[in-house]
């Protein structure tokens, strides 16, 4: 049974598990079991997902594709749990830089670290491109009419 | 929410950097605040306001900022989060009040907003077939027979309701996402009443229907009135009618002599004959209840419609 | 009297500066659309200012080119980028993105392009000569009617769900619970929010759509990036032969073989289109789905010309019945037609039934800029074909950052809220992870959208019908007729997948997991 933590069977019970915490924790809000005018209960609908979900966690721990591991599992490593967290903290700060910086000054960095991240070289290379992109990136927009936040750089643009 | 708070320091710092003395009110820049994204009618209508009407502001420039979310909630958290400097103005709809008056723990009271004045003022129109309810009486005498359903928007069947309950009747209402849906719901017969606003209602009335009633409290222009066959209004029947305005109000800790000096510029500007005119070629015309007259309707709407979204949750 | 306003339309449309704003519109449209996030909405509201300053017929041309132009638009970068630039070029993805990978980015773009414009033009000869009776036939339309067509929608699922059935349909109960976060459609009392106001409004189609589709898929590219060897001159040479090779085109032998999924997708959008309150989105889902289902030999889904041709002309056939209800009774269907409503009072006509007989001239003005706008798009949308097909060359290091950027731009450009550029993350998260155990992602974006419009018809139905569950379901001919549809594509689907599902059981059976 090594690698059944890979399986479709093993997926199905991790549904199992989220699915079911979610249930109880929808099923414990006082919300959920107010009546509406028609009759019906607040959380029903809500309800009615996770119980559907449920029923195809448990299919999946008995269907005939239960031993199989999907393809994308197969070749799943420690890279797959830090690098799109990684990546997505790096967008939601560029985007919090985009706030106050203004969307000029906060994608550059952004970019920057994230081509060479990726193997973008010569430096010389990355660092025009994310600068330039940028750049063309707000012209483009502003020639459309659409308003990027431009930031500290507002008195300039 | 913390990004919000974040930003919101962020430009309270930079303002305070800049600080503005009181007898020099306004000078820089206005920043007119909608609960609404780009694209909507309110968003629209502000920045036709902005750009009519910006000379009668002293020399300061209004700036459209849209804070959309939270059932347009979002926007006055933002606008109490900023300094009560007579900078930040608010102009929102009923919505973040029924979003305000929906929830059980609300973050913030409809009280906590100084008004200074209506914009304009939406009313909700009942729209039947003449063959049906020729008039509200026979209209009235249906309600206590027999069920009728009543399609609109959230907002609009709210002013349904709050007649009906006035008139001691009961109706179902059938809530729509989009006039759209309802009209067409109407048209097609699913539902015996639309309830509408009275640029709908136009293209709905003579050839399709006949305006019932006006649950406003605040009278339609005069030609739209004419347009539309002169429904009777609510006050008529002497109930209390409900209005659906845009107001404008600031931060409740403003200096008096800022929100003094704001509703005057703002009433100066409103009544502009140039500004009203571009208004009305707008489709949305210009009704203007200056700051007393405007703090008394809110007030009243606010209590009206507490009762009303008990009837319709 | 209607030769002479056909005479006057004529002299209204066929100005230089008309068409020049005609072109305008579609150039702005096709650029706009192609941007993750500007939706058609988006750009009309962006343009209506400018178009208050123009004639009549200049207006229209500018807002109808954008519309017609935006529509098409959000293919290219669905192709190219494996990112929809609106949530209706979602169906695009699938095989679009997998031709772009085969080196074959042009011919899928000039596929979208050609089917885009032959339904466009379909459905707006359709809105010209029987938009009344379309009309009529859309009125009939009312809660039970509605809720049955979702329901055949939905059955639709089960051929988006691949070869595994039950992760199929748990994609499908995600997006279900994602979509009921938000306020409760009849009481308007926020539920499922997790005691957060901010998720009030609920999720946005938009940022799902760039998060589960478009952020996941970049997570994913980042991965294997950073998985694969390094080698350093790789990506300056890449950029270099960017405008040097020669990709391929489509032949007219290809468009024709097209034909079924193009009709289907005129059929579906035309009228999908002319029911208020569905949308482009749900015309693109539904014909592709029901292409797929009827044609299985044709592999749609797995790189396939056909998938691309049924999905753009479900979306493109929607845009001129979009104005039927305005036109007809002067009640916009759509956010779009209210838009474009807006700008016909500004110029002071008021959308009406009486619109007809008062200005005769404007409506056939208004009918020839749909059908001339569509010989625009075809034009400025080659040009544009020709160079996002090459953008969607350019090395994943580099191209991978900047759609991650556009993709922050294009959640917050939307709605102006910056809660929406979060909640894109973090359903690109969740995306990541549905690819990662293999589930599907169609399915959640279709009962995402489906399901909040079936729960809102049903209880609308119930209300008008007193709670009576016989009334709201079977109270009309036309209901039970529907359900009886609904019922024919299940056992249809059955029926096409039993044998299918046999053979694949067997294959499943024998092979093991790896030791």
């Amino acid at each position: 049974m090594q690698g059944w933590w890979r399986s479709n069977q093993a997926v199905g019970l991790y549904i199992l598990l989220i699915a079911g915490g979610l249930f109880l924790y929808v099923w414990a809000q006082p919300w959920a079991h107010r009546v509406m005018r028609d009759g019906f209960l607040l959380g029903l609908m809500p309800m009615i997902g996770l119980g559907f979900m449920l029923v195809c966690g448990l299919g999946m721990l008995v269907d005939p594709l239960r031993r199989e591991v999907p393809e994308t599992l197969r070749e799943v490593g420690w890279g797959d749990v830090w690098v799109p967290p990684v990546m997505l903290l790096a967008t939601g700060l560029c985007f919090w830089a985009m706030s106050w910086l203004g969307f000029v000054l906060a994608a550059p960095p952004f970019l920057l670290f994230v081509m060479l991240w990726f193997g973008v070289r010569p430096l010389r290379l990355a660092l025009v491109l994310s600068v330039a992109v940028p750049v063309a990136v707000f012209a483009f927009f502003t020639l459309l009419g659409v308003r990027l936040p431009r930031g500290v750089l507002a008195g300039f643009l | 929410m913390k990004t919000l708070k974040v930003t919101a320091l962020v430009a309270a710092a930079l303002s305070w950097a800049v600080p503005a003395a009181a007898d020099d009110y306004p000078s820089g820049t206005i920043n007119w605040v909608i609960p609404f994204g780009a694209g909507g009618g309110s968003d629209r209508l502000s920045r036709l306001f902005a750009a009519e009407a910006e000379r009668h502001f002293g020399g300061a420039r209004l700036n459209v900022e849209n804070h959309p979310g939270a059932g347009a909630v979002t926007g006055w958290l933002h606008v109490l989060n900023q300094p009560a400097d007579g900078y930040t103005v608010f102009n929102a709809t009923p919505t973040p009040i029924i979003t305000l008056l929906s929830e059980e723990d609300a973050p913030v009271d409809p009280s906590q907003i100084e008004i200074l004045g209506y914009l304009a003022a939406f009313a909700s129109v009942l729209v039947v077939r003449e063959d049906e309810f020729p008039d509200w009486d026979s209209f009235v005498a249906a309600l206590q027979e027999r069920p009728i359903t009543i399609g609109g928007t959230n907002a609009l069947l709210l002013g349904a309701a709050n007649v009906i309950d006035q008139a001691g009747a009961d109706a179902i209402y059938v809530p729509y996402a989009s006039t759209g849906e309802s009209v067409t719901d109407f048209l097609g017969g699913h539902i015996d009443v639309a309830a509408v606003t009275e640029s709908t209602a136009l293209t709905i009335v003579p050839e399709n229907g006949i305006a019932l009633i006006n649950t406003s409290s605040i009278a339609l222009p005069e030609d739209v009135d004419d347009a539309l066959g002169n429904p009777p209004m609510a006050r008529d029947f002497g109930f209390t009618g409900l209005a659906f305005p845009r107001w404008v109000g600031m931060h409740p800790d403003t200096p008096e002599e800022r929100m003094a000096a704001f509703a005057a510029m703002f009433e100066a500007a409103a009544t502009d004959p140039e500004v009203t005119a571009a208004f009305a070629a707008g489709g949305e015309p210009i009704i203007f209840l200056n700051r007393e007259e405007a703090a008394a309707d809110y007030e009243a709407m606010v209590n009206t419609m507490r009762n009303a979204i008990g009837l319709l949750q | 009297m209607q030769i002479e306003a056909f005479h006057d339309a004529l002299a209204l449309v066929f100005t230089v500066e008309t068409l020049a704003w005609l072109a305008i519109g579609v150039f702005l449209g096709v650029g706009l659309g192609a941007i993750p996030g500007l939706t058609a909405s988006t750009g009309i509201a962006l343009m209506l200012p400018l178009s208050f300053t123009l004639e009549i017929a200049g207006a229209l041309g500018l807002l109808i080119g954008l519309y017609k132009g935006a529509v098409f638009g959000g293919s290219i970068s669905a192709i190219s980028f494996a990112t929809p630039g609106a949530p209706d070029s979602a169906a695009t993805v699938y095989d679009g993105y997998k031709l772009t990978k085969q080196g074959k980015g042009r011919k899928a773009i000039l596929t979208a392009l050609y089917s885009s414009v032959t339904a466009d033009t379909a459905s707006d000869i359709v809105v010209i000569l029987v938009a009344p009776t379309i009309a009529l036939l859309a009125l009939q339309f009312g809660p039970t009617e509605r809720l049955w067509l979702m329901v055949v929608a939905i059955t639709l699922l089960g051929t988006l769900s691949g070869r595994h059935l039950a992760k199929g349909m748990l994609s499908a109960g995600i997006g279900l619970f994602l979509g009921t976060i938000g306020a409760d459609p009849v009481s308007n009392v926020a539920r499922n929010t997790f005691g957060q106001d901010w998720l009030r409004d609920g999720i946005h189609l938009v940022p799902l759509v760039i998060g589960i589709f478009a952020m996941s898929q970049m997570l994913d590219q980042g991965l294997e990036l950073l998985r694969r060897k390094r080698v350093p001159e790789r990506v300056q040479e890449r950029l270099a032969d960017l405008f040097g090779k020669k990709s391929e085109g489509l032949t007219f032998r290809e468009y024709l073989s097209c034909w079924r999924e193009m009709g289907i997708g005129i059929g579906v959008g035309t009228f999908v289109g002319a029911l208020p309150g569905l949308g482009a989105t749900v015309a693109a889902f539904m014909s592709y789905g029901i292409a797929k289902q009827l044609f299985p030999q044709k592999r749609i889904g797995e790189g396939s010309i056909h998938g691309i041709a049924a999905a753009e002309s479900g979306n493109n056939a929607t845009v001129g019945p979009t104005l039927v209800p305005l036109l007809a009774f002067g009640i916009p269907g759509s956010a779009t037609a209210a838009l474009i409503g807006a700008a016909l009072i500004l110029q002071g006509i008021t959308p009406s039934p009486r619109m007809f007989t008062l200005h005769a001239e404007v409506i056939y003005a208004l009918f020839l800029i749909l059908i001339l706008g569509n010989f625009f798009n075809l034009g400025i949308g080659r040009a544009f074909a020709f160079v996002y097909a090459r953008l969607g060359q350019v090395p994943g290091e580099v191209l991978v950052p900047v759609i991650m950027l556009m993709a922050v731009i294009g959640a917050f450009a939307a709605r102006g809220d910056a809660s929406d550029v979060y909640m894109m993350l973090g359903l690109g998260f969740l995306g990541f992870l549905m690819r990662r155990a293999g589930i599907p992602e169609a399915p959640l974006v279709i009962t995402f959208l489906i399901a909040p419009l079936l729960e809102e018809n049903l209880r609308r139905a119930l209300l008008i019908n007193r709670g009576d569950w016989g009334g709201a379901l079977f109270g009309s001919a036309l209901g039970i007729g529907l359900a009886g549809f609904a019922l024919f594509v299940i056992l249809l689907t059955f029926k096409l997948n039993v044998g299918r599902r046999i053979a694949g059981i067997g294959h499943a059976e024998e092979e093991r997991p790896k030791r």
